[in-house]
């Protein structure tokens, strides 16, 4: 599903962020990717969604060599990865319901799709009686399930995550982490960025640890494995 | 199609909210299309209305040539038959003295008395009153015909016609700058405005990004916004220059002129397009800028 060949990213200012990643990731994986501050993991997101170019390497994503994607066709790729972010990156002029329909207008969905899949969104992520409020209206756990709702609009095949649970409380948190794992169940690729300690343990999943842009660890089943 | 109709109206909808949130720029903006515009549409009814009068003018207007006394009758027809082989000549009225003192009379009305005494020896000139085709014939004219012999003096209107014709060139050429100084204003204004919206939603454009929207999804709102600018200034524009020719036209006397007003409506069903277009090509060009510039994807 995804693979990191020799990609290096040096920025502008001869700063190493990523030296010489090699990875694999398979179709169906929940993957967590962890590591100090600074060691290049929002780097890495910022490469798969090609809003960042490598400086050296090649990314397959799907099959297609993303770094040879012409310009024009990025956007269309993006509608395949859904994201979402500490910050959950909500349109505060739009309800919970316009915030997924736009996801799907903006991919071309007829508004006959649209109204059919956005309550099936919503329920997935428990926010059927919500859907008339604004983002300003809704607790952190409530905004960040309407993010994930968002990320899943156009059924990708992959979910991306920087730091889902960074903003929000345990119980909150928890709330998300068993909604991504639902959602990884029906078949979803899953990467997420964390500094979450106790998820990454309690969760046993796949951990790959950066530091100062270099793989240090890829365990199946990994825990976190410092102390923050 | 459906979906083509959402998109559009998406489109709209985006850019009047743009144009809501930033009133003071949208306000300026506006006002510098309608300036720019005004200004053309003051030449505009000066040079329609300078046309429109020499034509009038030029309908009317006559060389008067007054020969000399001692222009025998066959010397006289010898000059007609010269004087309607000049080019542009249409027409040569001849005058006897006792026809000049005939009209003479006629004008005086109970006053004749005093053009009594000229029975005797009537002191009015033979004369030939001409006509040209078009009144920039007129000097031209005027010219061969002085070069002809027995004329003792010629009357062309002094080259009244050719006289406003060259105030109207400067006219143009002051009010084509001014213009075109107003539109680049208004070219920069707008691009400012669209500037600014582009900023104001830079956290909706990123958004936007990351949700898989094309460039053009994200430009279209900010270039539809530069458009409904232009176009709200010419509208503008228009309005003021109608309405207020409107009223220029119905309260000055036209008895004191030689010539008709060219009418509000004739003047409003020559602007309306032209101006219309001109707006849309002003606001479009102003966002084309700011959206290269400013909207980096
Ligand atoms: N645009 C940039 N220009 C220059 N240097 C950058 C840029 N973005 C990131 N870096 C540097 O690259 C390194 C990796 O940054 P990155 O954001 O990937 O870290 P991170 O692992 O996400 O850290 P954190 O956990 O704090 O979010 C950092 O040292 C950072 O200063
Ligand atoms: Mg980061």
């Amino acid at each position: 599903m995804i693979e990191f060949k020799n990609i290096s990213k040096v920025y502008g200012n001869n700063h190493i962020a990523l030296s010489n990643i090699n990875l694999n990731i398979k179709k169906g994986e929940f993957v967590f990717l962890v590591g100090p501050s600074g060691a290049g993991k929002t780097t890495f997101i910022k490469l798969l969604l090609k809003e960042i170019e490598p400086t050296n390497g090649e990314i397959i994503v799907n099959g297609t060599n993303i770094t040879q994607l012409k310009r024009k066709k990025i956007p269309y790729y993006r509608r395949n990865i859904g994201v979402v972010f500490q910050d959950f990156r909500l349109l505060s002029d739009k309800t919970v319901y316009e915030n997924i329909a736009f996801a799907m207008e903006i991919a071309d969905v007829s508004s006959k799709d649209i109204k059919r899949r956005v309550p099936q969104l919503l329920a997935l992520v428990g926010l059927i009686n919500k859907e008339k409020l604004y983002p300003h209206q809704l607790s952190g756990g409530e905004q960040q399930r309407v993010a994930i709702a968002r990320a899943l609009a156009n059924n990708p095949s992959l979910i991306i995550c920087d730091e889902p649970t960074g903003n929000l409380d345990p119980d909150n948190s928890w709330a998300i982490m068993e909604l991504l794992n639902e959602i990884n169940k029906s078949g979803t690729t899953i990467v997420m960025v964390t500094h979450a300690k106790d998820i990454v343990d309690r969760m046993k999943k796949r951990v790959i640890a950066l530091e100062k842009g270099v793989i240090i660890r890829d365990e199946q089943r990994g825990v976190y494995g410092y102390e923050d | 199609m459906d979906m083509k109709i959402k998109r559009i109206k998406y489109y709209f909808i985006e850019s009047i909210k743009n144009l809501a949130r930033n009133r003071v720029m949208v306000v300026a903006s506006i006002g510098t299309v309608a300036a720019s515009l005004f200004i053309l549409g003051i030449f505009l009814i000066l040079a329609l209305n300078v046309n429109n009068a020499a034509e009038s003018i030029g309908k009317t207007l006559e060389i008067k040539v007054y020969l000399k006394d001692e222009v025998t009758t066959l010397k006289r027809m010898e000059l007609e038959r010269d004087i309607k082989n000049i080019k542009g000549v249409t027409e040569v009225v001849y005058i006897s003295k006792e026809q000049a003192l005939e009209d003479l009379k006629k004008k005086l009305g109970e006053n004749k008395a005093i053009a009594e005494g000229f029975e005797m020896d009537n002191p009015l000139p033979q004369s030939f009153v001409i006509k040209v085709e078009k009144p920039e014939l007129i000097s031209k004219a005027s010219y061969e015909i002085s070069k002809l012999d027995g004329i003792e003096k010629i009357y062309d209107g002094k080259g009244i016609v050719e006289k406003l014709i060259k105030f109207t060139n400067i006219v143009r050429v002051a009010s084509y700058f001014l213009m075109g100084i107003l539109a680049i204003i208004s070219t920069f204004l707008i691009s400012n405005t669209i500037k600014l919206a582009v900023y104001a939603r830079r956290r909706e454009i990123s958004i936007m990004k990351y949700l898989g929207a094309t460039d053009w999804f994200i430009k279209w709102p900010f270039v539809i916004e530069g458009i409904l600018l232009g176009l709200l200034g010419s509208v503008l524009s228009i309005l003021v220059l109608f309405f207020s020719y409107q009223y220029l036209t119905n309260n000055v006397s036209l008895n004191l002129l030689l010539f008709n007003f060219v009418s509000a409506q004739s003047l409003l069903s020559f602007i309306l397009q032209k101006f219309i277009l001109m707006g849309a090509l002003i606001g479009g060009f102003g966002s084309y800028l700011a959206v290269k510039r400013y909207l980096v994807l």
